[in-house]
């Protein structure tokens, strides 16, 4: 009786199944490598303390303190903007749909610094409605305002898309159901859509956050590395690089423990919805 | 009194059908996609129809002709319940059912929260989330969270198709009762004819967006209309020759090897076999002539060992034999007819 078990066949399999195992597992400690490394260096390089010395210069304290107040800025503007937006793409359909979808998203994908060129040709000085600004005396670029414009510009697809997605994944009875039980389209925006949508939403906003902390390219081009004015963290971490090594390392380290920990709280909301996704799914 | 006259343009057909309903429980009975949840969803206001009008007690609730003239889905006074029964996922038992009633006082609420949940009987729920929840005990609260807001008239579309078929009965006989207590008009969408039969006061037959035949369910399943409502009803329907035609009941058709003369006799085919407790269910046909039902008794079955594919001769006795009138004439009664009905 002949088997796929016999003894010599299994070996012959065994070793190029071994073989095959060695390759898979040396391209992914590869890739694994080139992706960690650099980002783990940023904390060997110096303990805690020296660290924690390093940052404590004028320079990181006014980067830190204008990026979170810039971040958060353009946090609440894009949630306050793109909600109705995502809602809005998210009911309705027309032809062109799919492109404007795909214009919502052109920012993630675009190089930021062509996001800056192109915020300047509208709103800089000579832009094209850098006369309107300047009208109401306002100059928009090289000041805070134009840092927010820039993270906004470049987040703000992150919690649209999301979002979008997020509101396109309650089920559809459910809103037609809460105006047969006597509540406005507005009450069931509130009472309904938004509490379904909540994890969506809250890790949108989570991922916009930490790509408007970590904006260098837009910022740079569109309102310029001016201590305390313009220059965000990001954009310390570069001039720094060309005095101090430490002080940029330091602060590397800084932000990326921010983005990690921002992208790991996205992960548990992600879980915490699909497990109660999977708990709604059981009583159908 | 609820009346209403809609037409609207589908994809396949144009809808179009006028229905008054008093108090009473009213059952719309078609295949899928015959427009019966269409017109649930523009009687509730989610739709607009092309043209139409509706009308609840004297209160204009759509007309098409006047503008503007619309009351939307939140001030119809209407209850709606869908197939899947969309509870809110994020809201337990008690809060899906005073959803609707928020805008009451507390006390007020919690009473009339509490009278429905034992209504439908489900007060040891009150706490559970819809999603720990069992097919028969989500529509229950969805039952209680419609009917918690007094609605003036109510709109059940498929309530029961979404139960398996051991809880359906029971499902089936609770949601009668309910309704029978109501006393608004009420308007129940379904594809099962046992569930039209059970639930409804009348019966109204629909086929691409038109209704062919409105009835009892006694009357519909005597007198069949046409082809397509004599198959729901499971009774035979065939045409003779003035243009008349012959309903009878599968039960009354009796199956032979052998031609035994009579009026009424088909030489057939068996085409498929199902046993249905005592009987066994035939489905007789050919290429040319009618199809028939006939229950054949499970004894009989066993001692003639019939087999798929034999041909046989099915007839049926002139006394079981009930004839319908084509549509729009005087209809005519069977010779025994008169003291069965």
């Amino acid at each position: 009786m002949t088997t796929v078990g016999s003894p010599l066949r299994g070996r012959r399999v065994g070793v190029k199944q071994m073989l095959g195992r060695l390759a898979l597992a040396l391209v992914i400690a590869i890739i694994l490598a080139f992706l960690f490394l650099p980002l783990l260096s940023v904390f060997v390089t110096m303990g805690p303390v020296e660290l924690f010395t390093n940052l404590n210069t004028p320079i990181a304290y006014q980067a830190l303190f204008l990026s979170l107040k810039t971040s958060f800025t353009s946090l609440f503007l894009i949630v306050a903007f793109g909600t109705p937006l995502a809602y809005w793409m998210s009911r309705t359909s027309f032809w062109g749909k799919r492109i404007l979808e795909v214009g919502v998203q052109m920012p993630i994908v675009a190089p930021p610094a062509v996001a800056g060129v192109g915020l300047l040709l509208v709103f800089g000085n000579l832009g094209l409605l850098g006369g309107v600004f300047s009208a109401f005396g306002v100059d928009v670029t090289f000041t805070a305002i134009a840092v927010v414009m820039a993270q906004t510009f470049i987040s703000g697809p992150f919690f649209v898309v999301t979002t979008r997605q997020a509101f396109e994944s309650v089920d559809k009875e459910l809103p037609a159901v809460s105006r047969t039980l006597g509540v406005t389209p507005w009450g069931t925006f509130w009472r309904i859509m938004v509490p379904l949508a909540l994890p969506g939403m809250l890790a949108g906003a989570a991922l916009s956050l930490a790509r408007a902390l970590g904006e260098f390219g837009a910022t740079i081009v569109f309102a310029g590395n001016l201590p305390g004015k313009t220059q965000t963290f990001p954009l310390a971490i570069y001039t720094a690089l060309q005095s101090d090594l430490d002080v940029a390392v330091a602060m590397s380290a800084l932000l990326l423990l921010t983005a990690f920990i921002l992208l790991f709280l996205v992960s548990l909301v992600n879980r915490r919805a699909a497990s109660s996704a999977l708990d709604q799914g059981k009583g159908a | 009194m609820l009346a209403f006259s809609v037409r609207k343009r589908l994809r396949d057909f144009t809808l179009d059908l006028s229905l008054e309903i008093g108090t009473e429980t009213h059952v719309l009975i078609g295949h899928s996609g015959c427009g019966k949840s269409t017109t649930l969803r523009i009687l509730a206001g989610l739709m607009d129809p092309d043209q139409g009008r509706v009308e609840l007690d004297g209160r204009v609730l759509l007309d098409t002709k006047e503008r503007g003239r619309t009351v939307l889905p939140e001030d119809r006074d209407v209850g709606y319940l869908v197939q899947s029964y969309a509870l809110f996922p994020h809201l337990s038992v008690t809060d899906n059912i005073a959803y609707g009633i928020s805008r009451l006082d507390k006390g007020e609420r919690n009473k009339r929260v509490e009278e429905s949940l034992d209504l439908v009987g489900v007060r040891h729920l009150a706490r559970a989330m819809p999603g720990s929840l069992s097919g028969g005990e989500q529509q229950r609260v969805a039952l209680a969270r419609a009917l918690v807001r007094r609605p003036r008239f109510f709109l059940l579309d498929e309530p029961l198709s979404a139960l398996d078929i051991s809880t359906r009965v029971r499902v089936r006989g609770e949601l009668k009762t309910i309704l029978q207590g109501l006393s608004i008009p009420t308007i129940v969408v379904t594809h099962d004819y046992e569930d039209a039969r059970v639930l409804g006061d009348r019966i109204a037959v629909m086929d691409s967006g038109k209704i062919v035949q409105t009835g009892t369910a006694e009357e519909v399943a005597l007198r069949p209309a046409s082809a397509f409502v004599a198959a729901f009803t499971d009774t035979n329907l065939v045409g003779i020759e003035d243009g008349r035609k012959m309903a009878f009941d599968p039960w009354r058709v009796s199956v032979a090897r052998e031609p035994a003369g009579g009026e009424h006799e088909w030489r057939i085919e068996i085409q498929d076999m199902a046993r249905l407790g005592a009987f066994v269910r035939m489905h007789l046909g050919g290429s040319e002539g009618p199809s028939l039902l006939a229950d054949v008794p499970a004894d009989k079955m066993g001692r003639e060992a019939y087999s798929l594919g034999e041909t046989v001769y099915a007839c049926v006795a002139p006394d079981d034999v009930r004839f319908v009138a084509p549509p729009g004439t005087q209809d005519e009664m069977g010779p025994h007819e008169k003291e069965n009905s």
